[in-house]
């Protein structure tokens, strides 16, 4: 008390400020400490339910769990093999389509000085982000798989099908859910993330980097590419892997396109199945007496590394680049 | 006092253009982050809110004429649309009585049945011997409406209905047979002429009790499915795509030609998929319909258990893969006003609910299953006291 009354002192309004402050600060530390803290417990315990419900399937098929292709519920065996790889193929699908387009688009809603495109385009881009996956799924199952199917397919296998390597990829199936659509799905529902991400590191790319590159004899474009992308990149990394955990996680709208189908097919226009959707399918229903509830938990537990690993890795990638630049 | 205020806030304003553009725009991310985050909170608590007072409102059990109290129900998602039609209309019977069904699946509906979190339970699968040994107390089972599982296919050049059999299905659902014109579907479609378009099979792909049903029915049909595939509510398929529920299975058979799969028959009503007619024990072909459903249900013997089933029934113009759906409630009640509304509700619906199933595309109960259904209904207790249905609900 002694030492708090010295230092406190008076405003020229004549209100004690240190001492306000400090209540303030006080309060703001313990709440959000107790905030981080309350994670930390939340992300631990949310790991320890998920292993231990995993500990019945895991112990039992041991790393079959991982090679196996059979997912069999009536003889309780249980692989997630096809799942997990169903999950990396759409999601980089996802990614390969996303990315150019969301930095192209951050990069157009940088550079636009007209506020009656970049305002419209802004908003719109927001709206794509707010629209409930659900949505997404009935779209993609009633008209942009009907039409990939009818158009996009039979093109695509009659073009890239043909090459030699790449051609694996594209070789056509009659099934009208397939891997294909599924990445595409997610490629527009990441494409807003990525893009909101993006927009805000590249907004905050030095006026004077721009500018040097600029006086120094750079076109637009160079500019763009030598001084604006290298800068940014850490941050973008950063909105890639946003847009990737999403791709990961999201159920609804892949299970409605993807056709659910069992099996690892090179072709992207073969159905495929992956992790969220195959626990969001079968959870409801699956039988306590056998495995398939410890399995369907198993295979969260897997979601949950692959995303945490991926989160990991995204760290490390972004040092990495940041060191690369300064 | 108020002067400060300005001061103040001018002072972290002042913090807040020291810092860099970047952490400004930290800022102005974190604000949008908080403001959506209150939105959401602020629908999430509305809802909460509307859910409570919808929930938990009446329990009138004094007034001269009983006037019903709450009940909760949860389980089987195939009856959830009749048990929700059935609720909205008993209550123009017992006001007080809200019947709050959770159609969260037969698995999840067994559960909370076995753990008394619910008023009573519902099952497309009667109980196994495994799990009528969890449960703890005496409890009744009855069938409440019926439904069927139907072969919905989409071939074009196709104009004849189709006829199919057990063996054959089976076959096509296990990869053996690949084209519309294999000899196999051609012998059970004589003068029809088929396509040589290939099969595709589409199935469900959501854990389902129309998957136990189908695939129960196959294990009997073929040893070959018994082996290699079995029965449950989801299993290994050999071939094919998964849809989601029964929409999403008649989406995929719409936009794939070739296709064929199983749907619901209240479903199959509305898809406008041709359906296929299938091969009874005696040898005729019988088109899915609430009839020939209820002709199938009409061989259903009491008491309910683990191998009650109305598949393949022997009944002249039953249809094969017809099934019913069960309810679950505990014979001894403590709840005197909760006892009679239960009684009085599934009483209500057993008889004159029936008539309201036509309308939802689901079979009625033929009435010798609806009076033993009524029979186990009577077996409930409150006290040792039975239970006798109100003068309303006849």
């Amino acid at each position: 008390m002694e030492e708090r009354s010295t230092t406190r002192s008076v405003s020229d309004a004549g209100v004690p400020v240190r001492r306000r402050l400090r209540i303030g600060d006080l309060t703001l530390r313990g709440g959000t400490v107790a905030v981080s803290l309350g994670l930390v417990v939340l992300l631990a315990g949310l790991l320890v339910v998920l292993a231990t419900g995993a500990a019945p399937a895991l112990s039992q098929l041991g790393l079959s769990f991982f090679t196996s292709r059979q997912w069999d519920p009536v003889t309780n065996h249980f692989g997630a093999l096809p799942y997990i790889y169903g999950t990396l193929v759409t999601s980089t699908v996802a990614l390969v389509l996303a990315l150019p387009v969301s930095i192209g688009l951050a990069l157009l809603l940088n550079e636009v000085r007209s506020k009656w495109v970049r305002n419209p385009l802004t908003v719109l881009v927001d709206l794509l982000a707010a629209i409930p996956s659900v949505v997404y799924g009935l779209w993609g199952l009633f008209v942009l798989a009907p039409a990939l199917n009818t158009y996009l397919a039979p093109f695509l296998a009659r073009t890239l099908g043909k090459l030699p390597v790449l051609g694996a990829l594209f070789v056509p199936t009659p099934a009208v859910g397939n891997m294909l659509n599924a990445g595409v799905i997610l490629a527009v529902m990441i494409v807003p993330i990525i893009t909101a991400v993006t927009r805000e590191v590249i907004a905050t790319v030095p006026a004077d980097l721009r500018e040097a590159s600029l006086a120094l004899g750079a076109t637009r474009f160079e500019s763009i590419r030598m001084a604006v992308l290298p800068y940014a990149r850490s941050g973008i990394v950063g909105a890639t892997m946003l847009g990737l955990g999403r791709a990961l996680g999201e159920t609804i709208a892949v299970s409605m396109v993807i056709g659910n189908g069992l099996g690892i097919s090179a072709s992207l226009l073969a159905p495929g199945y992956t992790i969220p959707a195959v626990i969001a399918n079968e959870f409801r229903e699956a039988t306590s007496t056998g495995l398939q509830h410890s399995a369907l938990l198993a295979l969260a537990l897997v979601l949950v590394v692959i995303a945490l690993v991926l989160a990991g890795a995204s760290r490390l990638l972004v040092r990495r680049s940041e060191r690369g630049f300064r | 006092m108020p002067p400060s205020r300005p001061w103040v806030l001018g002072e972290f304003r002042c913090l807040a253009t020291v810092n860099d553009e970047e952490k400004r725009g930290r800022f102005v991310k974190l604000r949008r982050l908080l403001v959506a985050g209150v939105a959401v909170a602020l629908v999430a608590g509305a809802l909460a809110l509307a859910g409570c007072s919808s929930g938990s409102s009446n329990n009138g059990a004094t007034t001269k004429a009983f006037n019903g109290a709450a009940l909760v129900g949860a389980g089987a998602t195939f009856p959830g649309p009749v048990y929700s039609a059935w609720a909205q209309s008993f209550q123009k019977v017992e006001s007080g009585a809200q019947v709050n069904y959770q159609a969260i699946g037969s698995g999840g509906g067994v559960q909370q049945f076995t753990a008394k979190t619910v008023d009573f339970g519902a099952t497309d699968v009667s109980l196994l011997a495994s799990e009528t040994a969890q449960v703890k107390g005496s409890f009744i089972q009855f069938p409440t409406c019926l439904g069927a599982v139907t072969l919905a296919y989409n071939v074009p050049g196709l104009s004849a209905p189709l006829n199919l059999d057990g063996p054959t299905i089976a076959s096509i659902f296990l990869g053996k047979i690949k084209k519309w014109n294999d000899p196999a579907i051609a012998a059970l479609n004589s003068g029809v002429k088929l396509p040589s378009t290939s099969i595709q099979i589409v199935h469900r792909a959501d854990g389902s009790g129309t998957t136990s049903i189908f695939t129960t029915w196959l294990s009997g049909q073929s040893a070959d499915w018994k082996s290699k595939v079995g029965k449950g509510k989801s299993v290994q398929w050999p071939v094919g795509q998964g849809g989601n529920g029964n929409a999403g299975v008649a989406a995929a058979i719409k936009q794939t030609a070739g296709a064929i799969g199983y749907i619901e028959l209240q479903y199959a009503a509305t898809a406008g998929l041709p359906v296929a007619s299938v091969k009874a024990p005696d040898g005729t072909f019988v088109v899915p319909s609430v009839d020939s459903v209820a002709k199938a249900a009409s061989g259903l013997s009491f008491p309910i258990t683990e191998t009650t089933n109305i598949l393949d029934s022997s009944v002249a113009g039953a249809y094969p893969i017809s099934s019913t759906t069960y309810i679950l409630i505990y014979t001894d009640q403590t709840d005197q006003a909760k006892a009679q509304t239960l009684v009085d509700f599934w009483t209500w619906a057993l008889t004159k609910g029936q008539s309201e199933l036509k309308t939802l595309n689901y079979a009625p109960l033929p009435s010798n299953v609806a009076q033993s259904s009524l029979g186990e209904l009577g077996k409930i207790t409150v006290a040792g006291k039975a239970v006798t249905p109100s003068p309303a609900v006849k």
